[in-house]
């Protein structure tokens, strides 16, 4: 065969490539940015084999895989989202490579076996953080979910509509710190809306 | 004028900040804590607009959102805003406002003309007066009514602020915070529930801001600030001032409007104008207080006419006398409050009216100390002045036929007693009962988690609103699972019993002909609803649409109650008899802006794009709306280059060369499990049990109705795996579909699957040299012998991992390359640069439409889910072995019957002339004018590069039958008609050997 070039890994680009810099908001009390070069793999399980791969996900991540709904458990690399009925999102920390995501899909390919589905969707997710004092406030201007800390707090996670676009929202930490996937095709949208939400905490 | 009416101390307004501010063009001065309204009654401004018909002159008649006369253009260009009232608007520096329905000034205004012809503009005028000619409604009638009878104009240029929407659930929701509101709130917050109370004001407190009542011994207005600071200090509360919660939905969802930016010239950086909440409570606390009446009598409109508690607001809350020479025409107690009030405010009192002949004594004898002349058993019977008060007519209510009372004064202010607020009640689905000890319409039976309290219940003594708060907090905290010690309700100053007797109409002066207007604002008046109800019209709802009554901005909250009574009172029938039209959000006029929110413009709908988008965009691609994708239509070289010539070359260059083109608005479907082949054999109607692993296949899925759902390959990945393509349109109804069938119907396949379309970016290049240029970057033998059509594979496209599909669409030799959507832009890239040599060029859905007729592939217009594959010519495919979706329905004797629509091509007979999409196929004896003979319709249509005609897909009568018929398609709208030749669907390689080459 022949060959016009021959080259390392090629370079992950972002659907947000138009946004400069590394922060979309970076103020005081509010910031959002992109968990850039994102690893997501759908791990969804075949129903009778529910138990026994939820088990496999969690000694291979070393993880305890969430067997509830609206549960994400993690670690300081990786998060095991519950993502539906016998489903689970499984994403890796930022900054890594696109090697990392295959790693990640053959260890958890590996450990599930014939028990479940594994799907890469590291390049069909846009991963976004915001965090800060009003964070919450931005969410409440874009989704009806409650996300007062009695109903909704850190390890929490739910599939709902944000800015009318279909997002997988994780809370991180009290700061608050929420996870925010939407799909790649929408990120450019959605970052547009969350960001016009953010403007009013400027100065605050 | 330097503010002439305001008293030197007392009031919630702050005379040490001044705020300019202009009215119809000449500039006034006001106090921060003013409305507009209280601003220019300092300045002894009273006049504020024309009538809606009658243009009549008009003032100011309450001191809330209830107002119909006092409506004003509020600021000027893009930003002005018609209709706001004068009463709510909050004072700020720059305020520029306009009286409306005037010309060419407020005080000589040519248009009043109309009160003389006031005759023949009775109730339903407009149905009546101007039905003849028919012709000249339209042209004429109209434009002289809406230009005669009118409010405000709006502005005609887009609005520079930004509107925004919100969501918050909480325990206890307080609509109101006036006492019963802010004693439910505190008792609710104290016991821990999560509470959000709303109120329309800046400052809480509703009536304790506007009444000289105590509370715990504390002038009402320091206790409720009070009650604030208390509020403000517990993190459990949410304070939502200048906020109306204006709609009660189903399943106890509210809507409020958050004025945020209304009481400043231009909203801060980043700040929206107004903010609309969604409210989610648990329960819900209404506390919305009471609407007083006004009374009916002659020129009850005249300016210096006010609603009694609106007259002792401006002495109270804004340190302002609305008038130097008063009069209290009242049937209640409460009012009485007025006329000791204005008198402490320095407003000579005159006499104190009461319609009833026996008063309350305490009253009676407190009215003596000050002065005050009480006058019992006569009321009001006309005002009378020119643009103002002058003096007021008095007559009996005992039925004594006397001279007339004559008292001068300029102002009277009146109470026909309070209607509760029961809007929001009404709203959430309940039915408001009448109640004949307050004479209007109070709270029934809840629907939903709600509960009225204090004046919104018709309780209307002080004491009663804070326990009936403080009860209700309690209860709403312990029904959302927080417990806690009752605790005591605050004492309330004594502010008497409330007592009334019924008065509806006054009688007039010597029984002559008086306007006595019920809705001020609509100008309807007593006779127009006497009429409406001679005529017929005599059901509240009838009668509500014939006068307009309560279809104004003010959605009649002052004149709906006494509407209802003088109804009643015309038909001879108890109220209750009558009923109450139902109340409909919104409670307050809320603009459109505030719904749209943020999604107007730019964000008006989310845009997906795809991972070329970026490059399609520096080539100059005109782009498409695909649902909310946007595809390259079609690339124009040169900045000339037309539609037509663009299609034209880019199809040549596919058919003649190789040529690209994103498809990755395809939907993808990854599909695994041990039962993953017999989920598709069952989904499909041609058989997947024995597809080779490597291999892709067409097939078709049903409805079960046994329509044509969607069509697309999908190829078999590994012995459990798949991978699912579908049209773009389907990408979402596909995968619920399966869901549906997965999770409902057959739970016990083990077979997983999940959308992937966002993870590839497809690519299809296409063209006689498609191989040679994909040869030069794919790390694979992709040969004829080693990869042939339909053959799928894994391969590395230069260096980046990808899938590779050798299918067509274009009918040529075409391979789909799929690559991880993040190296999509690079493999386009790569691509482009590899053929360069070669002269590829990308293609839009222009071309790919094109070809896509050509070659006689059906789609979304053929798929219409009207037609069966027998229809589509896809029946071959359907294996009658085994079961799959559809598959019985899809047998149906009348779905296999003569006489159905089914898919054929379409050629032009006429050089030059292209066929028309939606043009119906007649034969030629049939008249252009005349599509009911149709034999079917063009579905598709396009000029045919490599034909040199112009070539259609349509769906014809028994078409299948029909190769080679002549027949003619018509266009009524354009009364265009154009000879056509019926022929195979197939235009282009009907064996497929380009594809197989």
């Amino acid at each position: 065969m022949p060959k016009t070039q021959t080259k390392d890994m090629p370079v992950r680009v972002s659907p947000l490539l138009a946004i400069d810099g590394d922060a979309i908001i970076d103020y005081k009390n509010l910031r959002l940015r992109e968990r850039k070069a994102l690893t997501a793999i759908q791990v969804l399980a075949y129903a009778k084999q529910y138990e026994t791969a939820a088990a496999a996900i969690g000694k291979a991540l070393k993880i305890e895989c969430p067997a509830t709904p609206g549960v994400c458990n993690s670690n300081e690399h990786t998060q095991i989202i519950w993502n539906g009925p016998n489903s689970w999102m499984i994403i890796a920390s930022d900054e890594e490579s696109g090697r990392k995501s295959a790693e990640l899909r053959k260890t958890l390919q590996n450990a599930v076996g014939d028990l479940a589905a594994v799907v890469d969707q590291s390049h069909g997710r846009c991963g976004l953080r915001l965090s800060g004092l009003h964070a919450s406030e931005v969410m409440a201007k874009n989704t009806a979910i409650d996300l007062h800390p009695v109903a909704f707090a850190a390890g929490n996670c739910a599939l709902t509509s944000v800015a009318h676009m279909s997002a997988l929202v994780v809370q991180v930490d009290d700061a608050p710190t929420y996870d925010l996937f939407v799909a790649r095709s929408l990120a450019r949208s959605f970052v547009h809306a969350i960001e016009h939400s953010c403007h009013e905490f400027a100065d605050d | 004028m330097a503010q002439d009416f305001r008293t030197s101390e007392g009031g919630l307004i702050d005379r040490s900040r001044p705020i300019n501010f202009e009215f119809d063009g000449k500039s006034y001065q006001g106090y921060e804590g003013d409305t507009l309204a209280s601003a220019l009654l300092a300045n002894g401004v009273h006049l504020m607009g024309r009538s809606f018909k009658y243009h009549r002159p008009r003032g100011i008649l309450t001191a809330g959102s209830e107002e119909p006369n006092a409506i004003v253009e509020l600021r000027t260009g893009a930003r002005k805003e018609p209709n706001t009232r004068a009463t709510t608007i909050e004072l700020f520096d720059g305020l520029v406002a306009k009286s409306q329905n005037r010309w060419p000034s407020l005080s000589f205004d040519v248009m009043a003309i109309n009160n003389l012809f006031s005759p023949l503009l009775s109730a339903g005028f407009y149905y009546k007066t101007f039905m003849w000619p028919v012709s000249f409604w339209t042209n004429v009638y109209e434009h002289v009514i809406r230009r005669a009878a009118g409010l405000g104009t709006a502005s005609t240029e887009a609005d520079p602020d930004h509107y925004e929407q919100c969501h918050e659930h909480c325990d206890v929701l307080v609509v109101g915070a006036g006492p019963a509101g802010l004693t439910a709130a505190v008792a609710a917050a104290e016991r821990g529930a999560r509470v959000i109370i709303a109120d329309e004001h800046v400052q809480l407190g509703g009536s304790l801001n506007s009444e000289k009542l105590t509370v715990s011994g504390k002038p009402g207005a320091d206790w409720a600030a009070e009650q604030t600071q208390k509020l403000v200090a517990m993190d459990n509360v949410h304070i939502l001032n200048r906020t109306t919660v204006f709609g009660y939905y189903d399943h106890n969802v509210l809507a409020a409007i958050e004025k945020v930016s209304d009481h400043v010239a231009i909203p801060a950086a980043g700040k929206p104008r107004q903010r609309m909440w969604t409210l989610y409570p648990k329960q819900v606390v209404i506390a919305s207080g009471a609407t007083e009446r006004p009374l009916i009598f002659g020129n009850n409109d005249k300016p210096g006419v006010m609603l009694a508690s609106a007259a002792r607001t401006y002495a109270n809350q804004f340190g302002v006398k609305p008038g130097s020479r008063a009069i209290v025409a009242t049937n209640n107690n409460d009012a009485y409050r007025t006329a000791i009030d204005l008198h402490n405010t320095g407003v000579r009192v005159v006499a104190v009216v009461d319609s009833r002949m026996n008063p309350d004594a305490p009253l009676a004898a407190e009215l003596e100390t000050l002065s005050i002349e009480l006058i019992t058993g006569k009321t009001v019977g006309a005002a009378e002045g020119g643009q103002h008060v002058r003096y007021a007519q008095l007559v009996s209510t005992q039925g004594i036929t006397e001279e007339p009372q004559r008292i001068d004064c300029d102002l009277i202010a009146v109470s026909s007693g309070w209607n509760p607020n029961v809007h929001l009640h009404s709203q959430s689905g309940a039915k408001p009962v009448y109640d004949d000890e307050v004479f209007s319409f109070i709270p029934g039976q809840s629907r939903q988690v709600e509960v009225s309290v204090g004046a919104a219940k018709g309780s209307f003594g002080l004491q009663d609103c804070l326990n009936q708060g403080l009860a209700a907090g309690n209860e709403a905290a312990k029904l959302t699972g927080f417990k806690g010690r009752a605790k005591k309700a605050p004492k309330a100053g004594d502010d008497g019993i409330y007592s009334i007797e019924a008065l509806w109409i006054a009688p007039t002066p010597y029984n002559k002909t008086y306007k006595q207007f019920v809705d001020q604002q609509h100008d309807t008046k007593a006779s127009d609803v006497n009429l409406a109800a001679q005529e017929g019209y005599d059901s509240v709802e009838l009668l509500k649409r014939y006068t307009t009554q309560g279809m104004g901005t003010d959605q009649g909250k002052t004149s709906n109650v006494n509407t209802l009574a003088i109804l009643a009172g015309q038909r001879g029938d108890p109220i209750p008899d009558v009923g109450i039209t139902t109340f409909r959000p919104p409670y307050v006029p809320v603009a459109m802006g505030v719904f749209a929110g943020h999604t107007v413009g730019y964000d008006f709908m989310p845009v997906r794009r795809t991972a070329i988008h970026d490059w399609n965009e520096k080539q100059g691609a005109v782009f498409i709306e695909a649902g909310l994708w946007l595809r390259a239509r079609y690339y124009p070289q040169s900045a000339g280059e037309s539609m037509y010539d663009c299609y034209v070359r880019e199809t040549n260059n596919t058919r003649n060369n190789v040529a690209m083109v994103d498809v990755t608005t395809l939907g993808k479907i990854d599909i695994q499990g041990p039962d993953a082949s017999e989920f598709l054999n069952r989904l499909y109607t041609n058989n997947w049990l024995k597809l080779p692993i490597g291999k892709a296949r067409y097939g078709v899925m049903l409805r079960e109705d046994g329509m044509v759902f969607d069509d697309g390959t999908t190829s078999r990945l590994g012995e459990n795996h798949y991978f699912m393509t579908t049209t773009t349109a389907n990408a979402a109804p596909v995968l619920s579909h399966m869901e549906y069938y997965h999770q409902t119907v057959w739970p016990e396949l083990d077979v997983a699957f999940c959308s992937v379309t966002e993870q590839w970016t497809g690519i299809a290049v296409a063209g006689p040299n498609s191989r040679k240029l994909l040869e030069k970057v794919i790390d694979i033998d992709i040969s004829n012998e080693a990869f042939p059509f339909m053959a799928v594979g894994e391969c590395k496209m230069n260096n980046i991992p990808a899938r590779l599909f050798r299918i067509s669409f274009s009918g040529e030799l075409a391979y789909e390359l799929n690559v991880p959507a993040d190296y999509g832009e690079q493999a386009w890239i790569e691509l482009m640069e590899a053929g360069k040599e070669m002269g590829v060029t990308p293609y839009g859905t222009e071309p790919l439409g094109t070809m896509r007729i050509e070659k006689g592939h059906v789609a979304g217009s053929e798929l219409d889910g009207r037609t069966t594959a027998l229809d589509l010519g896809l029946e071959g495919m359907s294996n009658r072995d085994k079961h799959f979706i559809g598959k019985h329905n899809s047998q149906r004797p009348a779905l296999l019957s003569d006489g159905r629509l089914q898919v054929v091509g379409l050629k032009s007979l006429e050089p030059g002339r292209n066929l028309r999409i939606g043009a119906h196929l007649v034969d030629d004896k049939v008249k252009l004018d005349s599509v009911s003979q149709s034999q079917g319709h063009v579905s598709a249509t396009t000029y045919s590069p490599s034909l040199g005609y112009g070539i259609a897909l349509g769906l014809l009568k028994d078409g299948a039958s029909r190769h080679g018929e002549q027949i003619d398609a018509v266009f009524p709208l354009d009364n265009e008609k154009l000879r056509v030749e019926v022929c195979h669907p197939v235009f282009i390689d009907p064996k497929g050997e380009l594809v197989r080459a």
